[in-house]
């Protein structure tokens, strides 16, 4: 016995030693594995701060070199210690098994040396069962009742809770949205129907640029223009221009940043004069999802798709006008439909251009007997089909936007006319400046100058801004800041204000409110209703003389140098 | 004015590319051949039908170990090789603990086809307790094998200690249950302590829980069976009531006392018949009592189960939408942002999500009834349970408790009469009660 | 009481094992029919790829018989995916799958991509220079490959090796592209678990059991070519 037990002795020894190594290894390789899980997390390709903060540099200075070159070590270091952390981690979980294996087998071996024969002399006193029945049944019940009272406590916590927040719902109700159907939110100057009215009631009536109140974002925008922004889907798009250069810019609406910008050149190379206050990116770009078409003061015309690509640029020609061109296409089932209104007393022609939207070709041309003239033309679905309402200085013409072949025309007697027309309650109206407010019934054919005219008036005739309608109502406003209200079926006036200020971005309507954006940047917020009142004043910051787009929940707006995006926050 | 502008937006939005891809498809002159999306499938079927063999033959084997050759070392290494097989190669899923969650929800949404393996899983170990007693946690539960392979230095808890704390399997059951069948989550499988384990990966505090479950089971044999695992609660019913199960001698108990400390789950019982029981008319007294108190505790739990639905019904998706939706403004990137965010997307109707979010809760309601009652009544029963004297004259596992680890074989001097071939000796119908 | 058995005399049953004895019976016939009933309704498939009982439009005139499969076993077995139109790119595929990296890897849709030059689930919003360096890229483990194919189409394929399952590249190409990556469960690595860890975070519920067959819920091709 004696002598077993010393041969086994060193055994015992050596299994225990080793147990105990094995066991120290792998405590060792746990803490190292637990230090490298950190090491992982640290280097998480998901959360690296110090990167954005160096992309934000090279955002602000493209030349840092510094920043750039940290930036690309950082990453490739950061990349090479995740994926070799995972790595390490993989071979530190198979050594640590085979490490926890050889430790239990160690033990093993000890407890086996150690073992004993049972001796039951030693074994304690067993306990008395009815005594120890007693105690179990106290043990098991005082546990059970806890746990059920534990149960108890928290049921009515929550019922509490419930009520409660119940309450609280029924208060705070969220505000629904109005949400438009599809992707074309504003996709063109003054809107998706060109009245520019849309019926979004969640959008705010202030803002405070300097404290960011209501200010979603606010981004520079490179090149000036008095294009409108104009909205599809999740991107803004504008246009910028300079004598040589022209550009389109893509925001992301949701945050501002400029997605990317493209530069345009037919390569006609015209060199054209402009008027300061119109600049050489005055007509504002129009949408129909695919691409971003935008005309430029000197004639080009160009179709950028949604990545940037330039699918055409072609040039219509020079603009022979006194202040600049400033008509902005409309889009139309396969073309593109440019007023090219010029001055014939300088050598231009005046016509309606049509490019097809694919390839930039010419489809078809009128000609227009009218001198230059700025408005935007209108498109408008009537029973008899679908007419395009071209207003000038000395007629007002509708087209079949199909061929180019007039429909009906009304002769008037403006000068400088710059207003677009609308369409509102089944007439067409058309401010003409220094004239009259034509209200046309649309179903005539050829000369309608006495048969179609619904009323005229010689009141609140605008000379830069376009009009705006919403319901029965139209407003129109002059840039001497006289806003007007008629009644859209019958012309009478509801009412007349002087809003003592100078206007050239047109009014829109959201729901019930009307903005007016000033030339110095101040925006006026009305009630686009039957009585004049004020809702609220708000400052951009900046001269502004572009129109506003709307998209659900924000107002896009744009200033003599940022691009804003006003929604409640 | 408004039918005309509606009309003019109608036209342009289906003249806009919607439903069409915003980016043409590229016209390619350079004769580019684009490749296809590769779709990596997963393992065949074949796996699932194996493992399913595999378990039946281990349980046959095990039970055949145990009672047949009554053999601790090839249980040992049956139990290495569940181990190896149902926990590293098939990391430990599906296991049949987790299956009863499966099977709960099978039972109780129409919309959830079992597969077959985890209905398999599910009844061959519970039909084999019924024939063999726990053979199953002896040598083929992965997470029985991984916890019986470190009981090193196995300290005896106080009997009553361990009868409350074996309230707990109940309660995971009853929670477990309640929650699959609800489609409210499979909890059983959140807490698996030892699946971060077998996969060699996991989340920092699984992996942490698990091993410092496993350091406890040095001292303390099997704590995950004994007093968490919900399946042991079928087991242990099931084992009650076994045609045949594990014994610790051969053929007759010889009364030496010498298998007493032997079991390290403490699951061998004394014999009794020799001390003075209790007066009868005290007994009787107190067994009454406990009978007319139980439908008490059943209907108190009941109560707190269905007290506890709003809790019990926060996690189940439907009810976390709800949720969402209601008034308070979410933080920008919160959890709730996110679900609000694919709710927009969706397009559904709040009215659905709450009226589906309060059918999900009424259910929960009712379960929580039942699985209160439950609980309740199980408490009750273990209370009688407890006071109930069954009279013994040999040293017994017991039947329901017993893992048939066959560690206390080799304790009993019957059993090494045998193994020295002093006869065949044929077990006694594996010593039921009777006669 | 060893002896007396085995010559054919009766064998002595007390009350407790008759008992016993019958609720034995009960619970194997239990079993049974829940081992049968599993069976039987895992062969059924119902009408037309309906996976459930509680769906299935025939259920009343069920007969079991008459619905025997004609699929191959592997399409019985269900494995999780992600259905790419419910997904809102949360982030929570790389960070709550029980594996790591991910099992849920970005998947590119070669048929729906436009090939752009400045795609925008490959580059940073605002990138200003259009080549693969570290700043302009989206990816954070620059797992998208870049290749020039002919003007101005590029051809962009991932490297599912360094892929996290992070969805920042299928959020950009989602906001402004075709939406032609997506993020899929890859099954060469996913364990199929009873339940899936990211299933239960999603915000979207986007996670579904899907035949095991069909494992991928690619998107419905939009129309090809212009409008």
């Amino acid at each position: 016995m004696e002598a077993e037990k010393k041969e086994r002795r060193p055994l015992h020894l050596a299994a225990g030693a080793a147990a105990l190594a094995a066991c120290a290894f792998s405590v060792l390789l746990s803490i190292l594995m637990v230090s490298s899980l950190f090491d992982a997390r640290a280097s998480s390709p998901l959360a690296r701060p110090e990167l954005d903060q160096w992309r934000a540099a090279l955002q602000a200075d493209p030349a840092n070199a510094a920043a750039r070159d940290a930036l690309r070590s950082f990453d490739l270091a950061a990349r090479k210690m995740y994926f070799g952390s995972l790595a390490s981690l993989r071979t530190g979980a198979w050594l640590l098994l085979g490490a926890a294996a050889a430790a239990l087998l160690g033990f093993k071996a000890v407890a086996f040396y150690r073992r004993r024969l049972p001796d039951p002399r030693s074994y304690p006193q067993d306990e008395d069962p009815l005594e120890s029945a007693g105690l179990a049944r106290f043990t098991l019940a005082a546990t059970g009742l806890a746990l059920l009272a534990g149960a108890v406590a928290l049921g009515l916590k929550a019922r509490a809770g419930a009520a409660d927040s119940a309450r609280r719902a029924v208060r705070e109700a969220p505000p629904l949205a109005s949400a438009p159907a599809g992707e074309a939110l504003w996709p063109g100057f003054r809107g998706p129907a060109g009245s520019g009215a849309c019926a979004f009631t969640n959008l705010p009536v202030t803002w405070d640029v300097k404290k960011g109140m209501n200010i979603r974002w606010k981004s520079a925008v490179p090149l000036p223009g008095r294009s409108s922004p104009v909205i599809w889907g999740n991107r803004v798009f504008l246009t910028g221009a300079t004598k040589d250069k022209r550009e389109v810019y893509c925001y992301d609406l949701a945050a501002g940043t400029l997605l990317w910008r493209a530069s345009v050149d037919s390569g006609a190379c015209r060199a054209v004069e402009v008027m300061d206050d119109t600049g050489f990116a005055a007509p504002t770009p129009v949408l129909d999802g695919t691409n971003v078409y935008a005309v430029f003061a000197n004639g080009d015309v160009a179709a950028v798709d949604f990545c940037s690509e330039p699918r055409w640029t072609v040039n219509i020609g020079l603009p022979v006008n006194s202040y600049g061109f400033a008509s902005s296409p409309v889009a139309y089932r396969d073309k593109i439909i440019i007023q090219f209104d010029n001055n014939p007393d300088k050598g231009g022609v005046s016509e309606l251009v049509a490019l097809a939207k694919a390839s930039g070709r010419s489809l078809w041309k009128t000609r227009r007997p009218v001198a230059d003239s700025w408005p935007t033309p209108l498109l408008i679905e009537t029973l008899a089909g679908p007419q395009l309402v071209a207003a000038a200085n000395e007629s007002i013409i509708a087209y079949n936007p199909d061929s180019g072949a007039e429909i009906w025309s009304v002769a008037c007697r403006g000068s400088d006319s710059s207003p677009s027309p609308l369409f509102a309650e089944g007439l067409v109206i058309a401010p003409v400046t220094h004239d009259k407010v034509y209200a046309i019934r649309p179903g005539g054919r050829g000369d309608v100058s006495q048969s179609a005219v619904a009323w005229t008036s010689e009141d609140g005739v605008s000379d830069v801004p376009s009009p705006a309608a919403a319901g029965e109502l139209v407003f129109l406003l002059q840039s001497d800041g006289t806003l007007a209200c008629f009644g859209a079926a019958d012309g009478k006036k509801a009412w007349e204000a002087g809003l003592e200020k100078y206007f050239y971005a047109s009014p829109v309507i959201a729901g019930e409110n009307m903005y007016l954006v000033s030339r110095e940047g101040e925006v006026l917020v009305l009630k686009a209703g039957p009585r004049h009142e004020e809702v609220a004043r708000a400052s951009l910051g900046e001269p502004s003389d572009c129109t506003p787009a709307f998209a659900p929940g924000c107002i896009v707006m744009r200033g003599a140098s940022n691009l804003f995006c006003i929604a409640v926050k | 004015m408004k039918i005309y502008a509606a009309l003019f937006a109608l036209l342009l939005a289906v003249l806009s590319a919607r439903g069409e891809n915003r980016f043409p498809m590229p016209q390619f002159e350079s004769g580019y051949a684009m490749p296809a999306a590769a779709e990596p499938g997963a393992h065949p079927g074949l796996f699932e039908a194996l493992d399913a063999a595999v378990l039946l033959g281990a349980l046959s084997l095990a039970a055949w170990l145990v009672l047949r050759r009554r053999s601790r070392r090839g249980v040992l290494l049956l139990s290495v090789f569940s181990l190896l097989y149902f926990g590293f190669w098939r990391r430990g899923c599906i296991c049949p603990v987790g299956s009863i969650q499966n099977v709960a929800l099978w039972l109780f949404d129409g919309g959830y086809v079992i597969p077959l393996s985890a209905a398999a899983f599910f009844i061959l170990p519970l039909a084999f307790a019924l024939l063999f007693g726990r053979v199953f946690c002896a040598a083929v539960c992965p997470l029985g094998a991984v916890q019986d392979l470190v009981v090193l230095f196995p300290v005896r808890i106080p009997r009553h200690l361990a009868r409350a704390l074996g309230f707990f399997p109940y309660l995971f059951l009853a929670l477990g249950v309640l929650l699959a069948s609800a489609g409210a989550g499979f909890m059983i499988c959140r807490y698996d302590p030892f699946v971060a384990f077998f996969r060699l990966s996991g989340d920092l505090a699984a992996l942490a829980a698990g091993a410092a479950l496993l350091l406890l089971g040095v001292f303390v044999a099997r704590p995950y069976c004994r007093f968490m695992c919900p399946y042991g609660v079928l087991l242990n019913w099931m084992s009650r009531l076994s045609k045949w199960h594990a014994s610790i001698y051969p053929d007759e108990c010889v009364q030496c006392r010498l298998c007493e400390r032997a079991c390290p789950f403490d699951a061998i019982l004394v014999p009794n018949s020799s001390l003075v029981p209790e007066p009868r008319e005290k007994g009787a007294r107190r067994l009454t009592a406990l009978l007319a108190l139980l439908p008490f505790l059943a209907l108190a739990g009941g109560w707190a189960g269905a007290s506890l639905d709003a809790k019990l019904s926060a996690n189940h998706p439907v009810v976390r939408q709800a949720d969402a939706l209601k008034g308070a403004p979410a933080a920008s990137g919160s959890f709730k942002s996110k679900m609000l965010e694919s709710f927009a997307l969706g397009g559904g109707k709040a009215e659905d999500v709450r009226a589906r979010a309060a059918a999900v809760r009424e259910k929960i309601r009712l379960g929580g009834w039942i699985a209160g009652g439950f609980l309740g009544a199980a408490l009750g029963l273990g209370l009688i349970g407890v006071s109930i004297r069954r009279s013994r004259d040999s040293y017994e596992p017991d039947r329901g408790e017993c893992l048939s680890c066959a560690r206390c074989f080799m304790s009993c001097p019957r059993e090494h009469l045998r193994l020295r071939g002093g006869g065949k000796i044929e077990p006694e119908n594996g010593g039921a009660h009777g006669g | 009481m060893a002896g007396i058995e085995k010559y054919g005399a009766v064998k002595l049953v007390t009350r407790r094992g008759f008992v016993v004895g019958a609720l034995r019976a009960l619970c194997l016939t239990l079993l049974g029919w829940l081992g049968g009933a599993a069976f039987l309704r895992w062969k059924c498939l119902g009408v037309d790829g309906t996976w459930a009982c509680g769906a299935c439009p025939d259920r009343a005139a069920c007969r079991f018989a008459a619905a025997l499969p004609s699929k191959p076993a592997s399409g019985r077995r269900m494995v999780w995916q992600l259905d790419p139109k419910k997904c809102i790119q949360c982030g929570g595929c790389a960070v709550n799958c029980v594996r790591q990296p991910s099992a849920v890897k970005c998947v590119h849709s070669f048929e729906m991509c436009g090939y752009c030059r400045l795609c925008f689930g490959f580059f940073q919003p605002g990138a200003k220079t259009l080549t693969s360096a570290a700043e302009n890229q989206l990816c954070p483990t620059g797992a998208i490959r870049r290749k020039f194919i002919e003007e101005p189409y590029y051809e962009y394929t991932i490297d599912e090796s360094l892929c996290i399952g992070c969805g920042r590249c299928v959020k950009g190409c989602a906001a402004f592209g075709n939406g032609s990556l997506m993020l899929q469960v890859r099954h060469d690595l996913c364990l199929n678990c009873n339940e899936c860890a990211i299933a239960r975070r999603c915000p979207a519920s986007a996670f579904s059991l899907v035949p095991a067959d069909r494992p991928y819920l690619f998107k419905p091709q939009a129309g090809k070519g212009q409008p």
